[in-house]
């Protein structure tokens, strides 16, 4: 082989160009490569800092959201114990509930009710009017919980399905606290707020792009509120799992769910605004725990946007490398322009 | 240079058709590379490297060998211009 080599270069009458057409190989096969290299890196270190703005997001909403529960749950507990929610006064209760509501009105408090002892909405009005007086909530863990509650005491209940008012049937989140008169339990006053209106109000403002998905699972792995509206009260494991392929999906989200725990993954979601084709998505989670319910809080950015913060970068190296070019031919012609004008001088 | 025989035998190193070859050469070499960037700028997994990295080295090489051949060519054109004007001269003084 390097016999080969040294006929063809003994052979030729253009050793200088073969010389420059090694060195012009050499140094943009280099820049070629380095180019690569650099687009790998900038899009790695973009993920990274596109996994680690969603951590922050996923902290903020954490505290957002435990925030928003405290104010709820301090400020249910204090109506509990009003002169008027304890005498039960109709005159009086209607209005205190009005004031209630009003100053929730923006949301994502949905509504009050006033119970009594037996279970039955005594007193209610939510932010359409309604008051679903007589729904009987006796089959409730807030009522069963504020039999033996201490007065002042505040529990925050599971997501369950409403059976009153405007939300009927949508997912609600019970904050309740027992109304006790003369040391006995004499009935209990619950505000609710509707999942999706806190997905709406203190979550999405938080997504780190247009097409971020924000997603409140439970532990079992249904969807209680998510930026793409259909997808509450979804099995997400059984959805994902129906999907040719999707089983591997099924099981680290399965895994994220019951964990526990916090952190990051990339895995494949269906992606709902494209006819549920699997894309990558850079998902982030965390548990909160809000009372005795306990959910995953999880923020997932498709990975192809991720690479569309990557363009401007792509263009400055693309333009580096054009600009490693034009200099390695500039280069060359000035080298051989002076050999072929040194050779002539010399004949 | 002694073998220099008069105007008829001065064989000119550029030819017919020497600016049409020259022409698609360039356009060749430069359409080669440009194609090339534009793989390369495509980023797409495997293929840009696979197509890219060799068009764009190729053309390259292809640039300068043209530019080579072309300037080589002209500066022969000229020593042959030159020595046939330095005989010319000499003829005359005789």
């Amino acid at each position: 082989m390097t016999d080969f080599f040294k006929k063809f270069i003994n052979s030729t009458t253009r050793k200088h160009f073969l010389v420059y057409a090694i060195l012009v190989a050499i140094v943009l096969i280099i820049g070629i490569l380095i180019y690569f290299q650099q687009g790998t890196s900038t899009q790695s270190a973009l993920a990274e800092q596109t996994f680690e703005r969603e951590e922050v997001v996923v902290k903020a909403g954490n505290t957002l959201l435990e925030a928003f529960i405290g104010h709820l749950s301090n400020q249910i507990s204090a109506y509990s114990i009003r002169s008027d929610i304890v005498s039960s006064d109709p005159r009086e209760i209607q209005t205190d509930l009005g004031t209630l509501v009003e100053g929730w009105k923006d949301g994502p408090i949905s509504g009050v009710i006033l119970v009594d002892t037996n279970g039955l909405v005594k007193f209610g009005l939510d932010r359409q009017g309604n008051t679903g007086v007589g729904t009987d909530v006796s089959d409730s863990e807030y009522f069963r919980w504020a039999k033996t509650a201490k007065e002042g005491d505040s529990f925050v209940g599971n997501p369950t399905l409403s059976k009153i008012g405007f939300t009927k049937g949508e997912y609600i989140i019970p904050v309740a606290s027992p109304v006790v008169k003369n040391g006995k339990f004499n009935g209990v006053l619950v505000a609710s707020f509707l999942l999706d209106e806190v997905t709406t109000k203190f979550l999405s403002p938080l997504r780190t792009s247009d097409n971020t998905l924000i997603y409140l699972v439970n532990q079992s792995g249904v969807i209680l509120s998510a930026s793409i509206q259909n997808l509450a009260g979804l099995s997400y494991l059984d959805y994902v799992q129906s999907i040719s392929g999707g089983s591997n999906t099924a099981q680290t989200l399965g895994s994220i769910f019951s964990s526990g725990t916090g952190g990051s993954v990339v895995t494949s979601l269906l992606d709902e605004t494209k006819n549920r084709a699997p894309s990558q998505y850079l998902i982030v989670y965390s548990p909160i725990s809000l009372g005795s319910s306990h959910f995953v809080f999880s923020i997932a950015t498709p990975e192809n946007t991720t690479v569309s913060y990557v363009n401007p970068f792509y263009k400055d190296q693309l333009m580096f490398l054009i600009y490693l070019i034009i200099v390695v031919l500039i280069f060359a012609i000035a080298g051989i322009t002076s050999y072929r004008v040194g050779s002539r001088i010399e004949k | 240079m002694s073998d220099f025989k008069g105007k008829e035998e001065f064989q000119p190193v550029f030819y017919r058709g020497q600016v049409t070859r020259l022409i698609i050469q360039a356009v060749l070499g430069l359409g080669l590379l440009a194609g090339g960037i534009i793989i390369l700028s495509t980023r797409i997994a495997g293929w840009s490297i696979i197509f890219g990295l060799p068009m764009v080295v190729i053309s390259s090489i292809f640039i300068i060998y043209t530019y080579d051949d072309t300037l080589n060519r002209h500066l022969d054109l000229k020593g042959h211009e030159k020595i046939y004007n330095e005989k010319v001269d000499e003829e005359k003084d005789y």
